[in-house]
């Protein structure tokens, strides 16, 4: 056994690499890497290298996490440019996530004394399942989520053996913090690991020490536990609200800025997949499950098990289930009031909450029954591959998952496009600023973080981020503003800032600013003059 | 109002009749002392003249047939140690008379001689001139027949067979000697103990002796202590001292030497000695109590508070910042903030780690029952258990009771009750009690200070115990503590000289100031201190329940009676001795304070107390360096003003905080340049909600421990106050400026009262866990 | 006024007679104590002494048999 102890090390260590060089690959030389995931890296740039570095400038509206851990990656940026400009920090930041996951699940399927190879391959198929290596070299938030979502259920199973059981749970408590700070999901996932924690302590209130205390002993009990694996995620809550509240007046902006996902969403109802599904539950209910399917194969590994357990109404079980179903419930919710873009991504987690449940569940078959362990085993090893192939299949299909098609047909993205569009542009307003270091340019990085990332003369920019940037936005002329920069408001661009404030500045401008430049009718830059007469 | 006073009229015609019915009482118990001690008198009276009758009538029957006297004489003379036939084992006197060496009356004056002074009834017979030396020598070496200490008690009466039969089978279990066995048995009392040892050893029994007398035969101290022997007459010839434990031929030799006297040494028992060395030795105990540390130490000794280097040094600081803030407010205002800021950045931080550490399984010594039950009792050795108390009378049963518990041999227990002089209802209420010779009452004498501290070292002076305690006397310690505690000193290494057992409260239920008071304590004693006994820096000791080896504590200088918090200074002095302390896995329940004021007070007592010990030990800042090392020194300096600095600090900052949201003032942030704002905000943000969380899982942590042992004295209802701490810390900001502005503003007045001792009881409750 | 300053002092008369109180009660307290220790002490002089009369009617009684003469 201690011959294995390190081996689940140097497998992070090697999905590590291979992680960062396909996700390397993927940015550098196929120039493809998702929207959201360059958006995070660009929110920690604008800490570190923006006019005004301070940390406000991570923004409110992204949870703060990648970006926070983005940081220090991007102190080494001065020596790597493409560490920002290409997403590559975010790529790092994944493929460590995805290492450190494996090395958890690794960990814990030997922890609960399964055989190393059993385990090895099991480890395989999660870390290798084509969804999952994907998210692990791409720079998005999932992995980070997936991992912190697998340390809960690690602990919360660890907790059920009541071996350590404090600590497990104050693992639960800070790991659903930090899952809070990455993903909103959370709140549901949490709601859920609560009421799991109330099904566990409520169904041994006649057992053990809880027999000879009666019902205050229970409710004090669980209240007790739950402030333990609550508090945390709780606590940041309410300090992340108020720190919305402190810095943007607002204690909700995440969820009501113009940027949120909710105000992005807003065009849904045009969508063609999206647009059947709002307002009619059986859509809706059709158009998850489709997608929840091959993330939900193994948990027919865990029902089969508990069949030859016979241990299936039980509360264990029902926790499962619960924990399962949380997230995918939600985005039933969202999907029904057109709140929601229903990505293939949200519909992973039942995946990797059944995969992090897996070991505990072996390991109980094994100590009841033998014979029936090698069934299970190999019923686990066949699930997984099916829900390997299932997931392959599902992404490869542009209905179900048009995210994970683009990756997959990469060549035909337009990402590639746009990109190469956004270094044009970079390099010529260095050119401009560099001749005028006393040269302003106002832009709002909603759409324009792909560009500043590309640029060198960053000290020049006016950005969203900036303490100044609406007082500059609502005067630019007083406020000595050279330049503006405007995309063409289709679809989101909409929703920028200089759009909103100003009607059909891009088709027309202003009074106060002279188009200088269109760049492939995409972007248009503005030079700002001194207006013919002094109303607007 | 009307009620009210009707209702005081109640209670003042009770108290009105019950005085009169007590004044009553009185009267009648005088009258019935007296009754019955005349009764006694007379009845002893009539015994002692049956005895000289029957003595006088031995005579006469012997006198009457001198043919079997002759026979008699020559029986005794010849079957030097078989006894005549018919005859109970013979005493000297009775020897004596049967070979008409000494007639009835003169051993009638011999034996109320003996009852007056007590020696030896032989010296005796050859002090009044009856015989001389030599006869008696030849009827002692002739007849002298040494009994085993049973024996000797049963042939005395005082003991039956099987009461002794029972008692060996003790002995053979738990070990030590049998007399100390029968006593803690209550099977025979202290003083027939030592007359039978007295009679065994052929020596003199100490009976009564003449205070005045006494203190002219007064030997120095010095000697007194080292021989353990008291004198107690003393002439030209001969010095006669009283010993609880016989000196061998040698030490006998020596003390002759030193007092130029032939020494003969007569049996008292431990308590009978214990009122003699009380009496003849009062004052230099209780000088070797108040002013030994100070004069041996006088560098640890806080019995002065600043020494004129300080001051001197307080006072250039103070001009240097006056200077600088003259020269430019802002940036000294600024550069003090960064350092601060930086300070208690890394007190948050040390004190996070401690916490990791004491998580530990092996922080605390651990056993299991077994190992507790395969102790083999005959290898322990004398505990002392000091309990220090005043004016606490009504909880003694109590604390009797909890003693009891204790499981350990009764006869290897020295526990000592340390009772003020002017304690006198103590006095009444534990000689009413009729404890268990174990028990033994220590009378502190008046004198300044009248400390806890000083208590304590009165009371070990004297410690017979191999190891010694300090409980409280509301403690309630585990049964098993004790014997714990002797198996962690067994496996710790030689330079261990301290285990402290944790402790906590067994009100916590009572409100929410014990509530919160059972949290701290809690996460002190179960994460905390363990956690810093992982890295090894300087522990402010627990004020109850550490358990020392008794020579350490005695070659340390014991505690400082001058200190307010004695086990905080202990704690650092042990350390400069390259001793450690460790924590053992077993409880003492003590009493929290449950009344606001009380609690204010006694917390800046002890944040007043945590500033003297830093101001002593920060005396030679640079020596304090060498003897610590740079762990232990910075160790010191986080234990000693972590405690009184945070919640100094904390107002300010939070203040400052709210100011900054009320009015968004610039100056506010202009206060945190760069990194320490984030540095600032993260302590804010972080720093407060690890220390609630840790407050909220080690309360989980020690109750989830407990219910696992079946123990149910804490709830897990406890947990959810945790989320109120900030309200404890507020309190504790009340009581820290409390103490800084007593500090400030009459620094001697509060030497006073720190020395002074200015309340009800001990301040007894821990300080250590600020 | 009056009222509260009757209530006042009652309220001081109360506490003199309790501290009066107190003080008897521990004064009967050392006088039981008295009590004890002068049987106990009596006790064992009793015991000691009786012990004493015991063994020497034995020795009466030793000399009075003490055969007249002695055959080994």
């Amino acid at each position: 056994m201690s011959r294995n102890k390190h081996i689940p090390y140097y497998f992070g260590s090697i999905l590590f690499i291979l992680e960062l060089s396909f996700g390397i690959w993927m940015a550098h030389w196929n120039h493809f890497i998702p929207g959201d995931a360059v958006s995070r890296v660009a929110n920690s740039y604008y800490v570190l290298f923006s006019r005004d570095p301070h940390l406000g400038a991570i923004g409110f509206v992204w949870n703060p996490l990648p970006s926070l851990l983005t940081i220090p990656i991007l102190l080494l940026n001065p020596w790597c440019k493409v560490l920002a400009s290409e997403g590559i920090a975010g790529i790092i930041l994944t493929a460590l996530f995805a290492a450190f996951t494996s090395v958890l699940l690794f960990k814990a399927l030997l922890r609960r004394k399964q055989p190393f190879l059993f385990s090895f391959a099991f480890v395989l198929l999660f870390s290798f399942n084509p969804f999952l290596f994907l998210y692990g070299s791409n720079g998005m938030s999932e992995m980070l989520f997936i991992c912190f979502i697998m340390f809960c259920i690690i602990a919360f199973t660890d907790w059920l053996d009541e071996k350590r059981s404090v600590t497990s749970m104050i693992m639960i408590g800070f790991a659903l913090a930090l899952a809070l700070l990455t993903r909103y999901e959370s709140v549901v996932f949490g709601a859920a690991l609560a009421l799991s924690l109330f099904i566990i302590i409520w169904s041994r209130r006649r057992k053990g020490e809880a027999a000879h205390y009666g019902i205050a002993y229970t409710y004090n009990k669980w209240e007790a536990s739950e402030w333990i694996a609550l508090l945390p995620a709780l606590y940041t809550g309410i300090i992340w609200m108020a720190l919305n509240w402190a810095i943007m007046g607002d204690g909700l902006f995440f969820l009501r800025s113009n940027y949120s996902n909710l105000a992005q969403s807003e065009g849904l109802s045009k969508n063609p997949t999206i647009g059947p599904v709002i307002g009619d539950y059986g859509n809706t209910l059709l158009f998850v499950a489709e997608r929840s399917l091959p993330f939900l194969l193994p948990f027919l590994a865990v029902l089969i098990i508990r069949i030859l357990r016979r241990r299936v109404f039980k509360a264990g079980f029902l926790c499962l289930f619960f924990l399962l179903m949380s997230i995918p419930l939600m985005q039933v919710y969202m999907l029904h009031k057109g709140a929601s873009y229903g990505w293939l991504r949200f519909f992973v987690y039942p995946f990797v909450i059944t995969l992090a449940w897996l070991p505990y569940e072996l390991q109980k078959l094994k100590e009841q029954a033998r014979r029936l362990y090698i069934l299970g085993g190999c019923i686990t090893l066949i699930l997984l591959s099916a829900s390997a192939y299932t997931t392959g299949y599902a992404m490869n299909n542009e209905r179900l998952s048009p995210e994970e098609y683009q990756a997959i047909h990469y060549k035909k993205s337009a990402t590639y496009a746009s990109n190469l569009l956004s270094q044009k542009i970079a390099e010529d307003l260095d050119d401009r600023l560099r001749m005028d270091s006393h040269a302003s340019l106002l832009l709002d990085s909603f759409n324009g973080f792909q560009i500043i990332l590309d640029m060198d003369q960053t000290k020049q920019l006016i950005i969203t981020s900036d303490l100044d940037f609406k007082k500059k936005l609502n005067d630019p002329v007083n406020e000595h503003v050279t330049y503006i920069l405007v995309p063409k408001p289709d679809g989101v661009a909409a929703l920028n800032a200089v759009n909103e404030r100003y009607k059909s500045f891009y088709e027309q401008g202003a009074d106060f600013a002279k188009l200088d430049k269109t760049y492939s009718d995409q972007w248009r830059l503005y030079r700002v003059v001194k207006p013919m007469n002094e109303n607007e | 109002m009307n009620i009210e006073i009707w209702r005081k009229k109640g209670q003042l015609s009770r108290l009105d009749t019950e005085i009169t019915a007590n004044r009553e009482k009185i009267q009648q118990l005088t009258i019935e002392n007296n009754e019955n001690k005349q009764q006694q008198r007379l009845h002893v009276q009539e015994l002692q003249a049956e005895i000289e009758a029957a003595y006088e009538r031995i005579e006469q029957k012997l006198s009457e047939e001198p043919h079997k006297w002759t026979l008699i004489k020559q029986w005794i003379r010849n079957n030097a140690n078989a006894d005549p036939p018919d005859f109970p084992p013979l005493r000297i006197g009775e020897r004596l008379l049967l070979l008409g060496l000494i007639n009835a009356r003169q051993l009638n004056k011999c034996l109320e001689e003996q009852r007056i002074h007590g020696g030896r009834l032989g010296d005796i017979a050859v002090r009044f001139g009856y015989v001389d030396r030599s006869q008696i020598q030849d009827i002692i070496d002739q007849s002298f027949k040494r009994l085993l200490l049973g024996e000797q008690l049963v042939r005395a009466g005082y003991l039956k067979r099987d009461q002794l039969e029972e008692a060996l089978r003790v002995q053979q279990s738990v070990g030590g000697d049998i007399g100390s066995i029968l006593i803690s048995m209550n099977l025979i009392t202290p003083a027939q103990l030592t007359e039978a040892l007295a009679v065994q050893n052929q020596t003199g029994r100490l009976m009564a002796y003449n205070k005045q007398e006494v203190m002219n035969a007064k030997l120095p101290e010095a000697v007194a202590q080292r021989f353990k022997a008291i004198a107690i007459r003393r002439s030209v010839d001969q010095c006669i001292i009283a010993v609880d434990a016989l000196l061998n031929d040698e030490a006998i030799h020596q003390l002759a030497q030193i007092i130029d006297t032939p020494v003969t040494q007569v049996l008292a028992s431990p308590w009978e000695m214990e009122l003699l060395w009380d009496q003849i030795y009062q004052e230099e105990q209780l000088h070797e109590s108040t002013e030994k540390l100070k004069k041996e130490q006088p560098e640890n000794s806080a019995s002065q508070t600043f020494t004129f280097a300080q001051i001197i040094c307080m006072i250039v600081i103070g001009i240097v910042i006056a200077a600088a803030l003259l020269w430019n407010w802002f940036y000294t205002l600024v550069i003090i903030n960064v350092v601060i800021q930086l300070m208690y950045f890394s007190m948050t931080v040390t004190k996070f780690i401690m916490i990791l550490y004491g998580t530990k399984e092996n922080a605390q010594i651990r056993f299991n029952a077994k190992q507790i039950q395969d102790i083999d009792e005959r290898a322990l050795p004398l505990y002392t258990i000091l309990v220090p108390m005043y004016k606490e009378s009504n909880v003694v049963p109590q604390l009797v009771h909890n003693l009891d518990q204790l499981d350990y041999p009764k006869n290897k227990l020295d526990i000592r009750l340390l009772i003020e002089k002017d304690d006198i209802e103590a006095q009444e209420v534990i000689q009413s009690l009729h404890l268990p010779s174990y028990f033994q009452m220590i009378i502190i004498p008046e004198g300044q200070p009248k400390t806890k501290p000083k208590a304590c070292n009165y009371g070990l002076i004297r410690a017979r115990g191999k190891y010694v305690v300090i409980y409280d006397a509301e403690d309630r310690p585990d049964p098993d503590q004790l014997k714990k505690v002797f198996l962690a000193f067994q496996q710790s290494p030689e330079h261990t000289a301290c285990i402290q057992a944790k402790l906590n409260y067994f009100n916590s239920r009572q409100n929410l100031l014990t509530k919160f008071f059972t949290q701290e304590y809690s996460n002190w004693f179960e994460l905390l201190l363990p956690g810093i006994m992982q890295i090894n820096i300087p522990i402010p000791l627990g004020g109850t329940s550490n358990h020392f080896k008794t020579d350490v504590l005695k070659k340390l200088g014991a505690w400082d009676p001058y200190n307010v918090t004695e086990d905080a200074d202990l704690g650092i002095r042990l350390y400069k001795q390259n001793y450690t302390t460790r924590v053992v896995d077993s409880r003492t329940l003590e009493e929290a304070n449950s009344r606001f004021m009380n609690w204010i007070h006694q917390r800046s007592r002890w944040i007043k107390g945590y500033m003297q010990t830093w101001l002593v030990h920060m005396r030679h800042p640079i020596k304090l360096h060498q003897e610590l090392g740079i762990k232990g020194f910075w160790g010191a300096q986080f234990m000693l003003l972590s405690s009184p600095l945070l919640p100094m600090l904390n107002p300010i900052f939070w203040s400052l905080l709210v100011l900054w949201y009320a009015t968004h003032a610039g100056w506010i942030t202009a206060f945190f340049p760069g990194i320490i704002y984030y540095l600032a905000a993260a302590q804010l943000i972080l720093g407060n909600f690890l220390f609630i969380y840790t407050n909220i899982a080690g309360t989980y942590w020690v109750v989830h421990e407990l219910y696992r042992k079946k123990e149910t004295w804490l709830s897990y209802g406890l947990v959810r106050y945790a989320l109120l701490t900030p309200i404890y810390w507020a309190m504790m900001s009340i009581a820290s400026i409390k103490a800084l502005w007593q500090l400030i503003r009459k620094p001697f007045y509060w030497e006073k009262t720190v020395h002074g001792f200015d309340q009800e009881r001990y301040d007894t409750t821990k300080s250590n866990s600020l | 006024m009056l009222t509260y300053s009757a209530v006042g002092l009652k309220e001081m008369t109360v506490a003199q007679l309790q501290d009066e109180n107190r003080q008897l009660e521990l004064q009967i307290l050392a006088l039981k104590n008295e009590r004890a220790r002068a049987r106990a002490r009596y006790e064992e002089t009793i015991k000691k002494l009786q012990a004493t009369r015991e063994h020497l009617l034995q020795i009466e009684r030793g000399v009075d048999h003490f055969p007249k003469d002695i055959s080994k």
